[in-house]
């Protein structure tokens, strides 16, 4: 993506020639980072009106609730009047937000209707979560750095990390799903059972889910035919959730794990039934589309950052990737 | 600026040096999840031999029910068949029978019977069963079955 640069930073270069970064680039990934939040809030909108046109009228009849904390306020009054006052006040919020995401007041209030909808989504019975991630997301947003970003740098940092913490936050949660996959697999090796790292897990895991409910999926009738073919789908998954939160603070592979999450996430779709559409959102937003990814590496170099698997690639075509990283390293002189 | 930046980092690393191990703990030793702090324990553990309750529709509205059907399966009868909540709704009913609470399954029952068997008067039993999932999904049903209560949603 080609965004203007901006001329007033320009004499940064000369002021601080030694630097380990290029102030420049600052001003092209903040570019990159603002359009990001603002779509964050638009697709907020979005969910919005895609949940109240589906549910809006059954919400406002429903009987019995057993309200999660954060809307234990709502034992006190009419789940009528909770689900339009709600809905009013998220329209504002949302759309205020989407015209002015640097209006702090706005963010914060799309954080606080967002999680009322969720807790009252989840007050019937079960936690699901689906939007844990997009809550969490837009709870670091409220903390944005306020007032002109464009002509301070230091801002423009301040900006950037909330978008970086936001991407670890996101990658950790994968991470601690991998680990729970990892530890609870030796354990269940150790003792012979079918575990993750069994080539029948998956069909297990499909076989149970789709039980559970007697639900149906596209291909998980498929999978329970043919359960070795779920195997290196499982240990890639595996692998990508453990590892996210690696991926993370290595912005050559951001679009790598954000399209391989996301593959797993339609996977668990075409397979158990379940969606994680918001998810699916985020990972679009913060790591395919991230602002520190630099647009042109090579695969080569993708290759050698990945974790474990890298170092082999690198023993492979060491020469080539030294030429890599050489060609990445932000230059002083363009 | 840099004030409210260190700020930021600060409370930042605090929040996730405690959101993780506090989540995770309180899962792997309470099986407790704070929302929305979720400890992301999804699909882990493979279930070799699983244990579960589920609902068995007896009778709606005085009619007996042939064979007593799962209420998994009763698609224009139950109000949400499919539902992973009335799923999980059961498996919060069951716990609390078979660890004898009857004041946490007396408002287990009031969601399930207010949520998903709404609209009828339904006779029901909650029962615990055992079964190995691709076993079961090849139609070789249950180890076994056993019934631990019996409800209807007229008697509270």
């Amino acid at each position: 993506m080609n965004l203007p640069r901006l001329p007033s930073l320009s004499f940064l270069r000369e002021r601080c020639p030694h630097a380990p970064f290029d102030f420049l680039w600052y001003g092209a990934v903040y570019g990159r980072a603002r359009l990001l939040v603002r779509a964050y809030y638009l697709f907020t909108l979005y969910w919005l009106a895609a949940v109240l046109a589906g549910h809006w009228a059954a919400w406002r009849t429903v009987g019995a609730i057993d309200p999660l904390w954060p809307i234990f306020w709502i034992e006190w009054m009419e789940v009528r009047a909770f689900v339009d006052g709600l809905a009013y006040a998220s329209l504002f919020f949302m759309l205020m937000a989407l015209l002015l995401p640097q209006w702090r007041v706005a963010r914060a209030g799309v954080f606080l209707c967002f999680l009322f909808w969720y807790a009252f989504i989840n007050s019937f019975g079960k936690i699901g979560h689906d939007g844990h991630l997009w809550l969490a997301a837009g709870f670091l947003l409220i903390w944005l750095p306020d007032g002109d970003v464009r002509r301070s740098v230091g801002k423009q940092h301040y900006y950037l990390t909330v978008i970086a913490s936001a991407q670890c936050l996101m990658m950790l949660t994968y991470t601690m799903s991998g680990v729970w996959k990892v530890a609870y697999g030796i354990d269940q090796m150790v003792q012979g059972q079918i575990g993750t790292f069994h080539p029948d897990a998956l069909a297990t895991l499909t076989a149970f889910r789709l039980l559970q409910t007697n639900s149906e999926s596209l291909l998980g009738p498929l999978l329970l035919r043919y359960p070795l073919v779920g195997w290196p789908m499982h240990l890639g998954a595996t692998y990508l959730e453990t590892f996210a939160i690696v991926a993370a603070f290595r912005p050559s592979l951001h679009r790598l794990w954000g399209i391989g999450l996301i593959f797993f996430h339609f996977g668990t779709w075409l397979l158990m039934g379940i969606i994680f559409q918001t998810n699916i959102a985020l990972l679009g937003l913060l790591m395919v589309m991230s602002p520190f990814y630099r647009e042109g590496t090579p695969l080569r170099v993708t290759l050698y950052n990945l974790p474990l698997l890298g170092p082999l690639f690198a023993l492979l075509a060491p020469r080539a990737g030294r030429l890599d990283r050489a060609r990445l390293r932000p230059s002083k002189s363009s | 600026m840099r004030t409210a930046y260190r700020r930021y980092l600060l409370i930042f690393l605090c929040a996730v040096c405690v959101y993780a191990p506090t989540s995770t703990l309180l899962w792997a030793r309470y099986q407790y999840e704070l929302f929305p702090f979720a400890p992301w324990e999804l699909f882990s553990h493979v279930p070799n031999q699983h244990h579960d309750f589920g609902v068995r529709i007896l009778a709606v509205d005085g009619q007996p029910l042939d064979g007593a059907p799962y209420l998994e399966t009763l698609k224009g009868i139950a109000g949400e068949p499919y539902s992973i909540n009335a799923h999980t709704t059961i498996q919060t009913l069951g716990q609390h029978l078979e660890n004898g609470d009857m004041t946490s399954a007396a408002d287990a029952r009031t969601l399930l019977e207010g949520r998903y068997l709404a609209g009828a008067v339904v006779v029901y039993a909650i029962y615990a069963r055992d079964s190995f999932p691709l076993a079961r999904w090849r139609n070789e049903g249950f180890i076994h079955e056993v019934e631990l209560a019996r409800f209807s949603t007229e008697t509270p």
